[in-house]
């Protein structure tokens, strides 16, 4: 595959606060590309940066080997898609989904027809003629990135997109959307703040933190093993520990008055705070002063019950310190 | 009547009492000097006029300054309030989306002229007009409204933008729209409630300005004001009454004319 987005030792700062660090990634053609992390950690001005909405203190992005630092956002192929629908308005929906084809200076019935096309992929071509404060939350978010797939950019860009709807909502589009961006073609960089939105939307994942990425791998394999201790907390399923991670399927909840067995070592000793159903297991939120974690348990728990947190030694998975070709610890 | 007011319910009562007063207020004075602009001898306590005559509208027909005063007057509102769009929509965007150095200062020093009496800053102003050689000439005049006018276009724009924000004018950019095309694409039609206003504040204040007009415009830039205003010392009535109606008609001759334009403008520059 070709790279399509290289980006090299970017760096940008507002007011003497370094945002984004030393960051370096590329994303290859058609790839997903997911970045995770937590609010404030420079998710957003990096997408930012890359639409031409800010300008990088120092670094270069390249997309398709040119350098597009220099240009204009509305001069890139970089669309950028928004928490909020931010449709226009004035403007009904078919007259937003052409908004951008008018100014590639598209012929008339070509973007009528192209934005057609378009609404009908995302379900909402008999709404059309509508204004966005006729649609709900959804409707509005599927005609924004109707609005910027039909301008079949090198690359779009996602702002957490769904953070502003409904569980059951959030999760339907997730699926129309990933699927959406495979018939189209187009390559992607999704950021979010929840960690199953980030593993489901990419091909690949980055944990970002404090403006630079601590760990880039595939989905599955940065939360199963995180590379950090803070990678672990953002990402990782599991109990973090400074030492290594152990994951939820091997961390047990036992209540005190039961002795671990021989194998098992006890980590953190806490209260069950609530009860939860993960993949239809029942699950315990056990909390204590440093923070909280789901476990399972044999035993039937009651919330406030005082519990031990254990696993076999062996479990436990030390943080790796190998480094990749960026300089990441995988 | 109180069966009638006992009837409604609290926001329909609300809703008559303000009709009453809008009509008190806005309807009835217009009405009223309406017909004293062609009424014989109307005085207190008489309750109608004892007769009616065209006479003081033929006189005001008859001024042979009318009709050039009521071109000069159009040609600098115009100016004035061009020149206020094109000054305050910029400086309003800057101030609400912006943060920069020296920020408050320059607010300041924008709004300042609300605070310092006109005339006080025309008196000073006439001496450099001179030395340019724009006094005694229109664009002198249109440039000495500015001084009253522009603060209050600033503020009405900036609450425009302030309402509007920056995040569909980014939305638009990365959809490829540029500069202009942002504009009058997006702020143009989102920004025209406050464009409006703009236009009609500006064109009646710069309307109703006779002392800065006098003090410029040196007695050879003669608008309505300037002809109007010596009639305050007859005693006809019905001729004051007559000149009033002229001027409250001209904003609204204005503002029809420019909203005529504006839509054709939205409608033409947001075709699918």
């Amino acid at each position: 595959m070709n790279q399509l987005l290289q980006c090299r030792n970017i760096y940008k700062k507002f007011s003497n606060t370094s945002i984004l660090q030393n960051l370096s990634f590329h994303l290859e053609e058609g790839e997903h590309f997911t970045v995770v992390g937590p609010s404030g950690c420079g998710k957003s001005t990096l997408l930012r940066c890359l639409a031409g909405l800010e300008s990088l203190d120092e670094g270069d992005i390249y997309l398709r080997e040119k350098s597009i630092v220099r240009l204009r956002p509305e001069n890139r192929s970089v669309v950028l898609m928004f928490q909020d629908s931010l449709l226009f308005p004035h403007l009904t929906v078919l007259e937003n989904v052409t908004y951008g084809l008018k100014r590639k200076k598209v012929s008339k019935t070509e973007r009528v027809r192209q934005a057609e096309r378009m609404l009908k992929k995302v379900k909402l071509f008999k709404w059309k003629d509508a204004f966005p404060h006729e649609l709900s939350g959804g409707q509005k978010q599927r005609v924004s990135l109707a609005r910027a797939l039909v301008l079949k950019p090198d690359l779009l860009l996602l702002d957490e997109p769904f953070s502003s709807l409904d569980a059951t909502l959030r999760e339907s589009l997730r699926g129309e959307v990933k699927d959406l961006l495979r018939e189209e073609g187009i390559t992607s960089l999704f950021i979010t703040h929840d960690r199953d939105e980030a593993i489901e939307m990419g091909d690949r994942l980055a944990v970002m933190f404090e403006g630079r990425f601590i760990q880039i791998g595939h989905p599955y394999d940065v939360v199963t093993n995180p590379s950090s201790m803070e990678s672990a907390k953002i990402i990782g399923e599991g109990l973090a520990l400074e030492e290594g991670f152990i994951p939820i399927s091997k961390l047990k909840a036992i209540p005190v008055q039961d002795k671990p067995s021989i194998q098992d070592f006890t980590f953190v000793s806490g209260k069950v705070s609530a009860i939860t159903v993960k993949n239809n297991i029942e699950c315990y939120r056990i909390s204590w002063e440093l923070g909280s974690v789901l476990a399972m348990s044999d035993n039937r728990l009651v919330v406030g019950q005082e519990v031990l947190l254990s696993a076999k030694r062996e479990e436990m998975k030390k943080y790796s310190t190998q480094k990749d070709q960026w300089g990441l610890a995988q | 009547m109180r069966l009638f007011l006992k009837g409604l319910g609290k926001r329909e009562l609300a809703t008559s009492f303000m009709l009453i007063l809008f009509i008190i207020l806005f309807i009835l004075p217009f009405v009223t000097i309406g017909l004293k602009s062609v009424s014989v001898g109307w005085r207190w306590p008489a309750l109608l006029p004892s007769g009616l005559s065209l006479d003081a509208w033929r006189s005001i027909m008859k001024d042979p300054k009318l009709i050039e005063s009521l071109v000069t007057t159009f040609k600098v509102a115009f100016l004035v309030v061009l020149l206020n769009l094109l000054l305050a929509i910029p400086a309003a965007r800057a101030l609400s989306h912006y943060m920069f150095k020296g920020k408050s200062i320059i607010e300041g020093l924008l709004l300042s002229p609300i605070l310092i009496p006109g005339i006080l800053l025309a008196m000073g102003l006439q001496f450099t007009m001179i030395q340019f050689g724009i006094a005694d000439k229109v664009i002198g005049v249109v440039f000495v409204h500015l001084i009253p006018t522009l603060p209050y276009a600033i503020r009405v724009m900036r609450a425009g933008y302030e309402r509007m924000g920056s995040s569909l004018y980014e939305q638009a950019s990365v959809l490829g729209a540029g500069l202009f095309t942002r504009f009058f694409t997006i702020a143009l039609p989102l920004l025209l409630p406050s464009i409006r206003s703009l236009m009609l504040l500006t064109f009646v204040i710069s309307l109703g300005q006779y002392a800065l007009t006098a003090i410029i415009g040196g007695g050879t830039v003669i608008t309505l004001p300037m002809l109007y205003y010596p009639y305050f010392s007859s005693s006809n009535d019905a001729v004051i009454a007559g000149f009033s109606i002229l001027f409250a008609l001209l904003p609204l001759l204005f503002i029809g004319f420019v909203e005529v334009m504006m839509r054709l403008v939205i409608r033409a520059v947001n075709r699918v």
